[in-house]
């Protein structure tokens, strides 16, 4: 298992584009993916509606976690993905 | 009688009409249909129904390609890949093996994490929940056995449309071209329906309350400058507003027959009119609109959708075939106006907290000169060869930045000279005037500046210090403001006493109010929306120079912007003018790449 903290700095923060992204990425991998805001509420990350419940603003923390044979990859590309936005 | 209802302007203009109430939920499912039974065929039948719909919007996603609507496609796009979640499917799948219908299913699992969107408080997300609510209900209908009744077979021809709301799809699918004007019960001025039917050009009217099916048929007036509909008019309401109506529709006709020639006032003086482009698409249009160039060439769009800059090759090929379809016409080229609010993720830039006074425009290409200003000035001084390049600087606040540009430029030819490369037979630089220090220095850096552009959406913003997308304050974001005229006739003072053109190419520039008193304050050249030329051209040949110079003059001398526009009344008071004074300005076009704080697109 692998787990990752870092900030969300999409200015409206992760929202229909950017959870449809993150949830596309996600997708790729078999390992089960989370992200899990602030208040410790937890989301899959295949699922864009479970991430815009988290509810994460512009320049919100997030925890990025993973579990399974390609956690290290899946974490890697969403880690590059979100820094992007 | 007359019976008046009140709600929010949406897009301008009059209709005397039929009222159509618009309601989607009478389709009934045929008498012989039967659902299926067993779970599996259940999946199949909810696979086969989003499959359908999947289709249906695919191709509304293109149509709005196809328009230019990027933005508008990209965020349909997203809301439809919100039916394919996970999370949604897992739900309605436990229903189904707890041995629901798949009707009850879908509809429970949508309205679960649609409720869980809503019951965030934020107003973005109730706003993404409700088109995520639309889109399940498509599916929903088809799940019934209602098909999608065509849309246009339900609405009779010539009749104001009325309905409790229009979704996203629905808007998309109408067919506008006999529809005679819009009028909603919920609804407010942003929503994402709004945005799509102010490019129709009829009048649209939100939050109306009190109407339902029962005003089929009965005529009204639908006025979508004052947001107001009037439902059996009397005789005299009906006669003005026909009045007004047929005025407009001559005036119309008027400016576009005689559009391809040179705008002249009443008094013989000329007044050039530019076309603003925002993307390719708007050439042909700005060379059919009967422009006398382009007053702004925005280059934004070739950052967008995409994932690195635009080389300096692909920029060149760009300008060249631009040069080359409109030939010896003024092209105004400004570099990329680009900052912290515009989404062009692979740029990275660290967020700010107020990117309209951040690193933006000339700022961030002069941070980042290898990368966005000098493959950018060598593509438009050779795309350019043999015409002359003007080349117009975004947000300048400073007389540095003009100099180190044009020393930037000057190496570049220098070096295209050396190796033989055509460029540009001559170059030229000018600057959008739009933060007050540039207003307020024009003087001083008159000798390094060839030409000028105002740009009123910024400059008003910065003048008046008030969010240009501020809703509740809108009426401070107007460049009728007496400051915001001062600063205008002090730049276009000095411009005259230094033989620098100067034009004017923000949303005001289009405005019958911002016609009158910017030929008034002696601008040279106006730069509209290619759709705006015909319109432009036909105002500045309704007035007289040398009536709206008085008046402008005198707007200089008030004390707020409410005398200005008594003013203008006063003084404009023939029948046309006192219909096109009664309209507000049109909001402006959506752009590609948008420098708003909120953008209608915000997902």
């Amino acid at each position: 298992m692998k787990t990752v903290r870092l900030n969300v700095l999409d200015r409206i923060g992760l929202h229909t584009r950017t959870a449809t992204a993150i949830a596309r990425a996600a997708a790729c991998f078999e390992a089960d993916i989370w992200v899990t805001n602030t208040n410790g509420k937890r989301a899959d990350a295949k699922s864009p509606l479970a991430l815009m419940t988290l509810g994460v603003k512009h320049g919100g923390e997030i925890e990025l976690g993973a579990q399974g044979a390609d956690a290290d990859a899946a974490i890697d590309k969403l880690c590059t993905l979100i820094r992007e936005f | 009688m007359d019976h008046c209802l009140r709600g929010i302007a949406v897009a301008p203009g009059a209709a005397v009409a039929s009222l159509a109430w618009l309601d989607r939920s009478s389709d009934s499912a045929p008498a012989a249909f039967s659902p299926p039974t067993s779970p599996s065929s259940q999946r199949e039948w909810l696979a086969a129904a989003l499959s359908e719909c999947q289709q249906a919007w695919s191709e509304l996603t293109s149509t709005l390609r196809t328009r230019g609507d990027h933005d508008g496609a990209t965020i349909f796009e997203a809301n439809v890949a919100l039916l394919d979640d996970p999370g949604l499917h897992g739900l309605v799948e436990s229903y189904l093996v707890s041995g629901h219908k798949v009707t009850h299913a879908w509809a429970h699992a949508v309205n679960e994490q649609a409720t869980a969107l809503e019951s965030l408080d934020d107003p973005l997300l109730r706003s993404r929940a409700r088109d995520f609510r639309d889109l399940a209900l498509e599916v929903q209908a088809i799940l019934e056995g209602r098909s999608a009744v065509p849309l246009t077979a339900s609405i009779p021809a010539d009749c104001i449309l009325v309905a409790r709301r229009l979704t996203l799809p629905d808007a998309m699918r109408l067919d506008t071209s006999t529809l005679r004007g819009l009028c909603l019960v919920e609804g407010g001025g942003s929503d994402h329906v709004a945005i799509v039917v102010r490019g129709w050009g009829i009048p649209v009217v939100v939050g109306v309350p009190g109407l339902d099916a029962s005003c089929t048929g009965k005529n009204a007036v639908l006025d979508g400058d004052a947001g107001v509909l009037v439902v059996d008019p009397n005789p005299r309401m009906l006669e003005q507003y026909q009045g007004r109506i047929e005025r407009m529709q001559r005036f119309d006709l008027w400016a576009r027959t005689w559009r391809r020639d040179p705008a002249v006032s009443r008094d013989g003086q000329p007044l050039k009119v530019y076309a603003n482009v925002s993307a390719p698409t708007d050439v042909d249009a700005t060379l059919g609109s009967g422009a006398d160039g382009v007053g702004l060439l925005r280059t934004e769009f070739l950052c967008v959708d995409r994932s690195t800059l635009p080389t300096e090759l692909e920029q060149t090929a760009y300008y060249r075939s631009l040069s080359q379809r409109l030939g010896k016409r003024r092209i105004l080229v400004r570099t990329f106006d680009i900052g912290a609010d515009k989404t062009l993720p692979y740029l990275a830039l660290p967020p700010e907290a107020n990117p309209a006074l951040g690193c933006r425009g000339i700022r961030l290409a002069l941070t980042r000169p290898h990368d966005l200003l000098f493959p950018q000035l060598r593509a438009i001084l050779q795309g350019f060869a043999g015409n002359t390049a003007r080349i117009l600087l975004p947000m300048v606040s400073m007389l540095d930045e003009v100099v180190q540009v044009r020393a930037a430029g000057q190496a570049i030819l220098e070096e295209l000279d050396r190796v033989s490369v055509p460029r540009a037979s001559a170059v030229e630089f000018g600057i959008m005037v739009e933060t007050p220090a540039a207003a307020l220095m024009i003087d001083r850096w008159a000798d390094e500046i060839d030409f000028l552009s105002i740009g009123t959406n910024d400059l008003t913003q910065y003048v008046m210090a008030v969010d240009r997308g501020h809703t509740e304050l809108s009426g401070l974001a107007d460049a009728a403001h007496p400051p915001v005229l001062r600063l205008i006739d002090r730049v276009a003072k000095i411009a005259r006493q230094h033989d620098i053109p100067l034009g004017v190419c923000g949303e005001f520039a289009s405005t019958p109010v911002g016609v009158a008193l910017l030929m008034g304050l002696g601008i040279d050249s106006l730069s509209v929306h290619p759709s705006a030329v015909p319109r432009t051209k036909a105002l500045i040949r309704s007035l007289e120079r040398e009536q709206v110079t008085r008046l402008a003059r005198a707007a200089i001398d008030t004390h707020s912007v409410g005398e200005v526009y008594e003013l203008l009344r006063q003084e404009l008071d023939s029948d046309l003018w006192r219909d096109l004074l009664r309209s507000r300005p049109a909001p402006a076009m959506a752009t590609t790449v948008d420098t708003r704080e909120h953008s209608p697109y915000d997902q």
